[in-house]
């Protein structure tokens, strides 16, 4: 039989959800609820399925992926976190609830160097945690800005996301990458805006007052690994490097300070970090296979046509649009993995942006902001996962704290609807012609 | 003995993972030497390597992330406290994922045989290396998800007895 776009999309989408909440891990449920549809429409063969998925695969830019996961690796084994916290103490741990700006200062900076948010949490989590609990702050606040925090490792550049979506969608890397740094800073900003505000209201002590060697100790300390967002972003912005070349530089470089500069990373330690970065990459990129067909099923049936005809029978302007848009990828973003979401809806939802005369950068920014939220926020929120271990607390137990720090968050997300021009100022200046 | 030859099996599959890693870093940085540096000539075999590699990485660390239960879910109920419905919901799972998996490995022959003919454009190498990737990863998550199920199977009986 052929089937009807209404009962291919209630396969997929109905098949996809209830294989979720019986706990079939996302990537599996993304293609077994493709098999019906396969089965049952005579136009569908599983080979043309297993083709679909395999070809995803067949990706240089995401190559980037694993390099810089190992990047992060690199920087969480070898120590180099820690001079990133250092430098944050002597920047900001001078203000009322100063381990808590700490904590989104070297987020900032983490962010700057590695693109991933998990390694992030786990990384800074595993050393500012305790020492916040230690110094008397709330664990549940603790956990909720090591968390909140961390989701700024997509968003500022360089960004594991912004390749993903730049491949899938074939949207400049370079403009993303600069259009992610004002909305990333901005977010820095009201996180540590919450955290003066939790400081005030709980008494929240300083962390240091920096004395002039203390300062210039940390700035040489650190500024070896504040050299590598300078060659990512800077080399792929100049259009001298490629993003997963850019990704190879860094995962070298960290590799260079940990070995040689730090002698912190010990070859036997390589070995395993090799073997985490696969582990955790391969986890990731799986799902891109899985979510690859079933967004290509989507696709195959009309849907993307269908939505695009939905929202313009809503008579929406752009802002309108936009909002939708940011619902839609905060709404999956509760549920599915962001890289998977980014191949499903993105390329559902890019020509409905279009249509409104959004522009691909300004999509992108709102769609990897939306589901940088989805990072934090139960049932599938994995930086708050890590960190509510890290704590030693049920994810349950701090979501009130993580609900108010989001709020200034979702204010800088509806400020780059209500104001594009966020998104794209610093790619229109530095990369003019990336995009129209 | 099964399961000592399954956790073998991964173990090698987990220092295979690693190597490809590393591996994967040698042709990346060949392209990135050869171009800034002009040391050794423009490979173009390089990029057609890597993801050649890139592919294994993927399938390889599936299999073991299957065996680990390291593959993200999403908890949307709570967890049953019966030891029985637990059991089943486990059950369900490990064979709804076995079951892709056992379809991955049927259908992924025909898949292997069609890359035996066919060759990359770069390298000149068949294809079979890297599409034999697809039944090979779906056999190897069906015979893990088999042998988690029994697990299961076992733990349900020992705490049904524990709490007779």
């Amino acid at each position: 039989m052929i089937l009807t776009t209404g009962l291919a999309c209630s396969l997929l989408v109905g098949g996809f959800i209830l294989l979720v909440i019986l706990r079939v891990p996302v990537a599996f449920a993304l293609g077994l609820a493709t098999i019906p549809v396969v089965a049952l429409d005579i136009r569908l063969t599983p080979f043309i399925i297993i083709d679909r998925m395999f070809q995803s695969y067949n990706s240089f830019i995401l190559l980037a992926v694993p390099f810089f996961l190992l990047a992060a690796n690199l920087m969480n084994s070898g120590k180099i976190t820690d001079k990133l916290i250092d430098l944050a103490r002597v920047l900001t741990g001078w203000m009322p609830g100063g381990l808590g700006h700490v904590n989104v200062a070297v987020s900032m900076l983490f962010a700057g160097i590695s693109g991933s948010s998990t390694a992030d949490a786990a990384g800074c989590g595993k050393i500012l945690i305790p020492a916040m609990i230690k110094e008397g702050y709330d664990r549940r606040f603790a956990i909720a800005i090591t968390a909140c925090s961390s989701v700024m490792g997509v968003i500022i550049p360089p960004s594991i996301l912004m390749i993903v979506w730049g491949g899938v969608m074939q949207v400049s890397v370079g403009a993303l990458f600069l259009a992610g740094a004002v909305p990333g800073l901005m977010i820095g900003c009201a996180l540590m805006a919450t955290v003066y505000g939790f400081a005030k209201v709980y008494n929240y002590p300083i962390a240091m007052k920096p004395t002039f060697s203390s300062a210039i100790k940390a700035f040489k300390g650190a500024a070896l690994a504040m050299l590598t967002p300078v060659f990512v972003i800077f080399g792929i912005v100049a259009g001298i490097v490629t993003p997963t070349e850019s990704a190879i530089i860094a995962a070298a470089y960290s590799l260079f300070l940990g070995m040689v500069v730090y002698r912190t990373v010990t070859p036997r330690e390589v070995g395993v970090i090799l073997y985490d970065t696969g582990r955790f990459a391969s986890i990731s990129l799986f799902a891109i296979g899985t979510a690859s067909i079933f967004g290509w099923l989507l696709a195959y049936y009309n849907v993307p046509r269908l939505i695009i005809e939905l929202i313009t029978d809503m008579n929406l302007s752009s802002f309108g649009t936009a909002l939708v848009i940011a619902f839609l990828f905060l709404f999956f973003g509760l549920f599915i993995d962001a890289i998977p979401t980014i191949i499903i809806l993105g390329t559902v939802l890019l020509p409905v942006a279009l249509q409104a005369d959004i522009s691909p950068i300004v999509f992108a920014i709102i769609g990897i902001i939306s589901l940088a939220f989805g990072l934090v926020t139960p049932p599938y929120g994995l930086c708050l996962l890590i960190s509510a271990s890290i704590g030693g607390m049920n994810v349950i137990s701090v979501l009130k704290q993580v609900a108010i720090i989001l709020l200034p968050m979702l204010l800088i997300l509806l400020l780059v609807i209500i104001f594009p021009e966020i998104a794209l100022w610093l790619p229109g200046k530095l990369m003019p012609n990336s995009f129209n | 003995m099964i399961k000592r030859s399954l956790e073998s099996l991964c173990n090698l599959l987990r220092v295979l993972l690693a190597v490809l890693v590393g591996a994967l870093i040698i042709p990346v940085a060949m392209q990135v030497i050869a171009r800034y540096t002009g040391i050794i000539p423009v490979y173009l075999w390089t990029e057609e390597l890597a993801t050649f590699i890139f592919v294994w990485i993927v399938m390889i660390g599936s299999v073991v992330a299957v065996w680990d239960g390291a593959h993200f879910d999403v908890q949307v109920i709570p967890e049953s406290a019966n030891p029985l419905l637990l059991f089943f919901q486990k059950a369900l799972v490990l064979l709804l994922v076995g079951l892709f998996g056992a379809l991955f490995a049927w259908y992924g022959i025909e898949y292997a045989k069609f890359g035996l003919i066919q060759h990359s454009v770069m390298m000149n190498a068949n294809l079979i290396v890297t599409h034999i990737t697809i039944p090979i990863a779906g056999l190897l998550w069906a015979v893990f998800c088999l042998y988690r199920l029994y697990e299961a199977f076992t733990q349900y009986l020992s705490t049904k007895r524990a709490t007779l």
